[in-house]
């Protein structure tokens, strides 16, 4: 009976073109993985395309789309019968439940298996096309291509396929299938969220059953070359994970074997009525004459009652129950972790919670407009109802539109609800200040048109497609592919019908200029669907003939009774509202694809390059009058420079580099213009023709009459304006908005070749014929210390600068504020620096609070929104800190004042300028510090390494080459983090110290270039910032604070403010070997000259107790020492180190290892050393390098727990 | 008012030629529509009742050009389809209130005392408040009926209506049939030549989409008064007789066989003249078409 089951499975699937079509989808879908960069993007950089792990991760993402087809052939196995009514004639027969099951199970298995290989085949296809460049693939190993499919295919296909089989066969009916394959994408999703928590990287790895977290966390530290080369191992939670799934498909199918019975299924919770008796005919009323009206009155009535009719089925229908619960489960788990972004915490601020929502409800929004707009459509002819209905005369257009609405009403109510639970989620934070209003605005702005245009067009889809399921993947194809269209240069807004519109939402400057865009994108989107909803309309099947003439005919009839007028109507409305879109995106802001823009950057570079050794003169002296306008989003600005000529050339040929307005690269996939940039004025103090006017690109030559010689100095006076016009197709230039700007000095004109401007990246370099660039001097070319590497031209500057804004507004530049004033309805602020800066500088302006303190002589002042005051303890608590220590430690304060000023969510960063810190609405401001030894704060963090850079940057600069970045960046990470281990204590800073080792581990396995040793940093933040930290932390350890501060403060003596020359990394160098005793130089030499790591393990701890009461600790570790190379190589080397050996006893509060009952430094000469201990108390855990100070691979081996002996 | 059919063709894709030249002339009241399965008569029905196109010919329901004005046809139609199903988990107060809807009746609260209304003429108003999924097939047929009775239509088809009803059900809803009044065309198209017999005072026998027959009941029996001869039989003779006679219907009475003869003549010994019926004259007449075409 099993092989005749299985047979006729067999050959019901093969013979069926749909089966072809599947794996033909699915080869396509594979091949594209491979043969072009754009579909998946899993591989970048370095990383090859072929790499093992980027198949596994492609395989297993393809069998996660693929549930959509396990569905219909797992999950209809069983539910077919049920469907087509040949249970009862097949129930009846010999068959046995098991020889059913099996049969059916395995047939639909083997069927999934064939079409599942088209992904290995596919995937191989394309890494042989010749079109691919030779350096994004790597060497061809069968196995990386097979082995992701045996070990990540095979097993997520055998649990879904049992788990969908199991529920089509349990429940009979599709849309519980459905619903089980959304909560398998939900629960990916939860892991994928999870990951985010450092700690909970193995439980991630576990529970996911596409395996895609498990390869995530198994290649998360690994090298660029191990990435390219190693297989991802089936061993640990890899192994584990597919144990896991395999017993669960096993316990799935137990289960269904078990519960089945080969028995009709009884319909839920029909109630038999009772057979009503041949009563005597009682009065029997004569049928009432009532009216029959036709007319469009009566007939818009009746389509508000179809929606009522069909919305009230939908919410009471489990599978929409369901979809809903697991929308909103989804999005709380989202919110939850949104609050906790990598070790940190944040206040549940509607600003960043609202737009979450809108954006995690959007898969469930088409989830729910394809499966109620088919199901809808196919309602009545599903239960043969449709006869009754297409012989009424009640106009199409008020059923299907009843339809419409009926889904779009579903969605509104889901809608309603998962932003209701964000609202509860707040107040269980006991965050109060909900926002409703914000909540409203993004429902209607962005929530419900974008429901109501997806909606239109899947039912628009199904009326055209008339095959349900046909309609279903073609939409669910859109939707996955819509994302993908902007990888292949699709990028421009129009294309993309039915795309949730991008904006951001500030606390400070509200929807900024974002609503005029989302309106017409989105009224756009909806006319749109709602054409292909009418041209749908005007085919529908009405009647029992559904072949193509009669509907050509139906559409005829329809065309000429209102359907012409309608989807004219919706079409002129797409167009002109496209239009509107056009003129904005493409003609007042110059809309260009990226490749092109990448060309013209090329080109700029071709035309200019070579007078990039022109000489040019250096600003001493900047004098700024800014004028904001935020009502008008515009600025206005006007100065004078003064430079010299510090070269021994004359200078006669004048490189101005101006802010180009023409369109440039932002990503890999999007260009922008600046076309609000315009310059209004140039003027110099001599005779100067202009020789070449090309500013929309930012260059203009002037020819001097006569040139500078050594030493001249040289007067412009400049004026500019920026004043954007309508909206652009992507990203907006924010730097000015109606509350909230942030200006800096890349819009003044300077002097020389601008090399920023040209292509960073390699691969766009490759693309676009030119040779890659490196990326920075070496460290030992004299030339690096002409420059500082923050401003190529001029050392250090006077300043002075007057900033006036709107009345309500302040306005802040660095320098000392000198007067304040009102003129003309406008507020100005002049402000001066009484000594020379750095050529670095930007000007604020927004309706702050300030909050002002002082300490030690110094201002404190913090500007910010009324409402963020969240942080200002921390941010203080930091400052006054720092202050002390710093000021102590390394060197005295420069100035009298620090201000930290917030700016809009626009921008995530803090950045340094002298004494004025910049500081994100989204970070710092909106930053929670949470109870608990291990938390950190990161509010105080942050504000600590931004007043660190007082120091590291604006006292001392490095030189532009390697290593510069190094005692800027990583210097203020390790000033932070000690006075943030000060105030926290010691856990905490280990956290840190953890996260830390993290960043770097993982930022080397996406190193687009190489990997150099600290010393000779290249800009690189998992460098100079998370290795910077590690490194400064270890080698502090090793020598004594003290010893790290005398170093420090020797190097600023030296050369603060000193400049050119300016110095490099090695200065620093010098002073650090200076304080390290001879037995540690080699430590100074792992940390900064070389890459170093460690692969250090506890491998045995046991104790006993001992007659006078102490303990007797044996411990057996194992450590390994390996240099690397700029690929991430590694090679053995001989270990003879110090490394901390600790035994720590019951967990004490600050204390997450326990308390430490022996910590101490042991030579390690050998891999495996045997130690034995003798501690007062109890030992519970014991190892190597506990604390991680040294950089390990693997970092939680290091530690065990010790057992009784 | 009089609908008229005029040489409507219809051969479907798989090449069925399910109607062929079918001419129809039927005026109010009760109208039989005979034929057995896979004659064409669903066919028919769905083309009247506006759901698919012939591919020619055409049909005239009074003033109304069928083929080119379905919405007005659909105004006053009232269609029970062969196999139909309903939302199984509303009531069937529920599920006639929105047909109702649907055929114009606009005003809520008319539309209420109409469902009332004919949920107790068709006997479910003790059922009303009960989910449609659960109802057996009678039950079924009287709502469907219901449906067809609300917009207060002027042509009322019913195809295949008693078809898997029980006796009693069968005979209530040939009674709620039989008062649906006289000014209405009710077309009953069905392969019981009872319910013709019972109710219809015109018919048509249509075989492989030909009309075979039109004409009054009355009149269609003088076609074959006299003609019919009655025997009983062996099973051993049965053979041989089929090859000589026109045998018309062979019934088992007690185990053996019964056979009806058409025969001008008498037509051996042993045969019986009998008192012709509608079915004689159902089976004469598809035997003959049937033998025809083969």
């Amino acid at each position: 009976m099993f092989w005749t089951v299985l047979k006729f499975e067999l050959s019901y699937w093969f013979r069926r073109p749909l089966t072809l079509l599947f794996f033909t989808l699915f080869f396509l879908m594979a091949f594209f993985s491979t043969a072009s960069g754009a579909f998946l993007l899993i591989a970048t950089g370095q990383i090859h395309r072929n790499a093992p792990f980027v198949l596994a991760t492609a395989i297993g993402i393809l069998t996660a789309i693929g549930q959509v087809i396990t569905t219909a052939i797992a999950g209809t196995a069983v539910l077919r019968d049920a469907q087509l009514g040949t249970e009862e004639l097949l129930f009846t027969t010999r068959v046995s439940k098991s020889g059913y099951l099996l049969g059916r199970f395995i047939g639909a298995f083997i069927i999934m298996l064939v079409i599942y290989s088209a992904l290995p085949v596919g995937l191989l296809a394309g890494s042989v096309m010749p079109w691919v460049p030779a350096e994004h693939m790597g060497p061809i190993q069968i196995a990386a291509y097979f082995q992701p499919f045996f070990m990540i295919a095979v097993p997520n296909l055998l649990f879904v396929s049992a788990l969908l089989f199991a529920v089509g066969a349990l429940t009979r009916r599709l849309f519980a299938v459905y619903v089980t394959g959304i909560i398998l994408l939900v629960a990916w999703q939860i892991t994928q969220t999870i990951v985010g928590q450092l700690d909970k990287l193995r439980l991630a790895s576990l529970i996911d059953p596409f395996a895609l977290t498990t390869v995530d966390v198994a290649v998360r530290y690994w090298s660029v070359a191990e990435k390219n080369a190693r297989l991802v191992p089936l061993a640990g939670p890899m192994m584990q994970n597919r144990l896991i799934w395999i017993a669960a498909a096993v316990a799935v199918f137990t289960v269904v074997a078990t519960v089945f019975r080969l028995r009709l299924q009884q319909g839920r919770a029909l109630r038999r009525a009772k057979k009503a008796a041949v009563a005597a005919r009682a009065q029997v009323p004569p049928t009432p004459i009532v009216a029959l009206r036709y007319d469009r009155a009566s007939w818009v009535r009746a389509f508000f009652s179809q929606s009522r009719f069909h919305l009230r089925s939908i919410l009471r229908e489990p599978p929409y129950l369901a979809i809903s619960l697991i929308c909103i489960i989804n999005l709380m788990v989202n919110l939850w972790f949104q609050m906790r972004p990598q070790e940190s915490a944040r206040w549940p601020v509607t600003s960043l919670f609202a737009p979450i929502v809108a954006n995690a409800m959007f898969v469930f929004t088409v989830l729910l407009a394809t499966l109620y707009g088919g199901e809808l459509v196919w309602r009545e002819r599903q239960i043969k109802a449709d006869q009754l209905q297409d012989s009424t005369p009640v106009p199409t257009w008020v059923t299907f539109g009843g339809k419409m609405a009926a889904v779009f009403l579903a969605i509104t109510v889901l809608v309603l609800i998962a932003n209701a639970g964000s609202m509860l989620m707040q107040l269980s934070q006991g965050y109060t200040r909900l926002e409703p209003g914000v909540y409203l605005q993004v429902i209607a702005l962005v929530a419900l048109p974008s429901a109501l245009a997806i909606t239109a067009l899947a039912m628009g889809v199904h009326a055209l497609v008339n095959q349900k399921f046909v309609g279903h993947l073609i939409i669910i194809a859109y939707w996955v592919l819509l994302p993908v269209l902007s990888n292949f240069g699709f990028d421009h807004r129009l294309y993309q019908v039915g795309r949730l519109p991008d904006f951001t939402y500030s606390d400070m400057a509200g929807w900024g200029p974002y609503t005029p865009r989302i309106l017409t994108i989105t009224y756009y989107s909806v006319a749109f669907c709602f054409t292909v909803a009418s041209l749908g309309l005007l085919v529908l099947v009405r009647g029992t003939d559904s072949t193509w003439s009669a509907r050509r005919k139906l559409a005829a009839l329809r065309w000429r009774r209102g359907g012409a007028l309608a989807t004219g109507a919706f079409a002129v409305a797409a167009i002109a509202f496209g239009f509107a879109f056009f003129r904005n995106a493409n003609t007042l802001n110059a809309y260009t694809e990226v490749h092109a823009a990448e060309r013209g950057v090329k080109a700029w570079e071709v035309k200019y390059k070579p007078l990039e050794n022109l000489p040019s003169p250096r600003l001493v002296s900047v004098s700024l009058r800014h004028d904001y306008f935020p009502e008008r989003r515009a600025a206005a600005w006007h100065g004078t420079l003064t430079a010299v000529n510090r070269d021994a050339r004359p200078v006669d040929t004048l490189f101005v580099a101006l802010p180009p307005s023409a369109p440039r690269p932002t990503s890999l996939f999007e260009a922008t213009s600046n076309t609000g940039v315009a310059l209004d004025s140039l003027v110099f103090d001599r005779e100067a023709q202009l020789v070449l006017d090309d500013t929309p690109n930012g260059v203009r030559l002037y020819r001097l009459a006569k040139p500078m010689a050594l030493g001249d100095t040289l007067t412009a006076r400049f004026g500019g304006r920026f004043e954007p016009r309508g909206y652009p197709n992507d990203a907006f230039n924010n730097d000015v908005s109606a509350n909230g700007s942030f200006m800096n000095l890349q819009y003044v004109p300077s002097f020389g070749y601008p090399e920023g401007n040209e292509l960073s990246d390699d691969e766009a370099r490759r693309r676009n014929g030119l040779a890659p660039k490196p990326r920075m001097k070496k460290i030992d070319d004299p030339a690096v210390r002409e420059t500082n590497y923050i401003s190529r031209e001029a050392d250090w500057i006077t300043f002075d600068e007057t900033t006036c804004t709107a009345v309500d507004q302040i306005s802040i530049a660095p320098g000392y504020l000198e007067r304040e004033w009102t003129e003309n309805g406008r507020r100005c602020f002049q402000y001066k620096m009484d000594r020379p800066i750095l050529n670095f500088y930007a000007t604020l302006s927004a309706r702050y609070e300030v909050t002002r303190t002082e300490y030690n002589g110094v201002k404190l002042e913090i500007y910010h929104l009324p409402e963020h005051a969240f942080a200002l303890p921390s941010m203080l608590q930091a400052s006054k800190d720092g202050l002390d220590y710093f000021g102590k430690n390394f060197s005295p304060y420069l100035y009298h004042q620090y201000r930290i000023i917030e700016f809009p969510r626009y921008a995530g960063f803090a950045q340094a300028f002298p004494n004025t810190i910049p500081y994100s609405e989204g970070i710092g401001f909106i930053y929670r510090k949470e109870e608990g030894d291990d938390k950190i704060d990161f509010a105080y963090f942050v504000t600590a390494h931004e007043l660190a850079h007082q120091w590291w940057g604006h006292q001392v600069v490095g030189g532009n080459g390697q290593g510069s970045t190094m005692f800027s960046e990583g210097l203020a990470e390790y000033s932070a983090l000690t006075i943030m281990e000060k105030r926290f204590g010691r856990e905490a800073a280990q956290k840190f110290l953890r996260r830390e080792l993290d960043g770097y581990l993982r930022g080397r396995g996406t190193e687009r270039k190489k990997e150099v040793p600290l010393l000779y940093v290249e800009n690189q933040p998992y460098i100079h910032y998370q290795k910077g930290s590690l490194a400064f932390y270890a080698l502090r350890d090793y020598i004594g604070e003290d010893a790290m501060n005398s170093a420090l403060s020797a190097f600023l003596a030296k050369w603060a403010l000193k400049g050119p020359p300016y110095p490099t990394a090695r200065d620093l160098y010098t002073e650090l070997d200076k304080e390290t005793p001879d037995s540690l130089k080699y430590v100074l030499k792992d940390l900064f000259e070389e890459m170093t790591f460690y692969d250090n393990k506890a491998d045995t701890a046991t104790t006993t107790k001992r007659p006078d009461g102490s303990w007797g600790v044996h411990l057996v570790l194992k450590a390994t020492k390996l240099k690397g190379d700029s690929l991430g190589n590694t090679k053995d080397v001989p270990i003879a180190d110090y490394v901390d050996v600790g035994v720590f006893g019951d967990r004490v509060p600050g204390q997450k290892l326990g308390e430490p009952l022996l910590v101490t430094k042991v030579k390690i000469t050998q891999p495996v050393t045997v130690l034995d201990f003798v501690v007062p108390k109890e030992p519970k855990k014991a190892g190597i390098d506990p604390y991680n100070k040294l950089i390990d691979r693997t970092p939680e081996d290091n530690v065990m727990a010790v057992s009784l002996r | 008012m009089n609908l008229s059919i005029s040489n409507l063709s219809k051969t479907y894709a798989n090449g069925v030629r399910a109607l062929q030249d079918v001419s129809l002339d039927i005026s109010a009241g009760m109208f039989g529509l005979l034929g057995p399965n896979g004659a064409g008569k669903s066919t028919l029905m769905r083309t009247i009742a506006t759901l698919q196109e012939p591919d020619s010919g055409s049909i005239r329901l009074g003033e109304i050009d069928v083929l080119t004005q379905p919405d007005d046809v659909r105004k006053i139609l009232g269609y029970l389809p062969q196999e139909f199903g309903l939302y199984p988990n509303l009531s069937a107060e529920r599920v006639l209130d929105h047909f109702a809807e649907m055929k114009g009746v606009a005003n809520g609260g008319e539309r209420r005392d109409l469902v009332h209304a004919l949920l107790m003429q068709t006997n479910l108003w003790d059922a009303r408040k009960k989910a449609v999924g659960g109802f057996s097939g009678g039950m079924k047929q009287r709502l469907g009926i219901a449906i067809a009775l609300a917009g207060r239509p002027q042509l009322v088809i019913v195809d295949e209506p008693t078809a898997g009803l029980d006796p009693n059900e069968r005979h209530r809803f040939l009674n709620l049939l039989s008062e649906i009044g006289d000014e209405v065309i009710v077309i009953l198209s069905t392969h019981i030549v009872e319910d013709v017999r019972e109710l219809c005072r015109r018919m048509a026998i249509i075989n492989q989409g030909q009309v075979v027959l039109q004409g009054d009941p009355s009149q269609v029996l003088d076609e074959v008064r006299g003609h019919i001869w009655r025997k009983r039989i062996s099973k051993s003779e049965l053979v041989a007789l089929r090859e000589t006679l026109d045998v018309i219907s062979v019934r088992l009475v007690a185990g053996d066989p019964v056979i009806h003869v058409y025969s001008d003549a008498t037509p051996g010994d042993g045969f019986v003249a009998v008192e012709a019926n509608l079915e004689d004259v159902y089976l004469h007449r598809v035997g003959t078409a049937a033998l025809a075409e083969a």
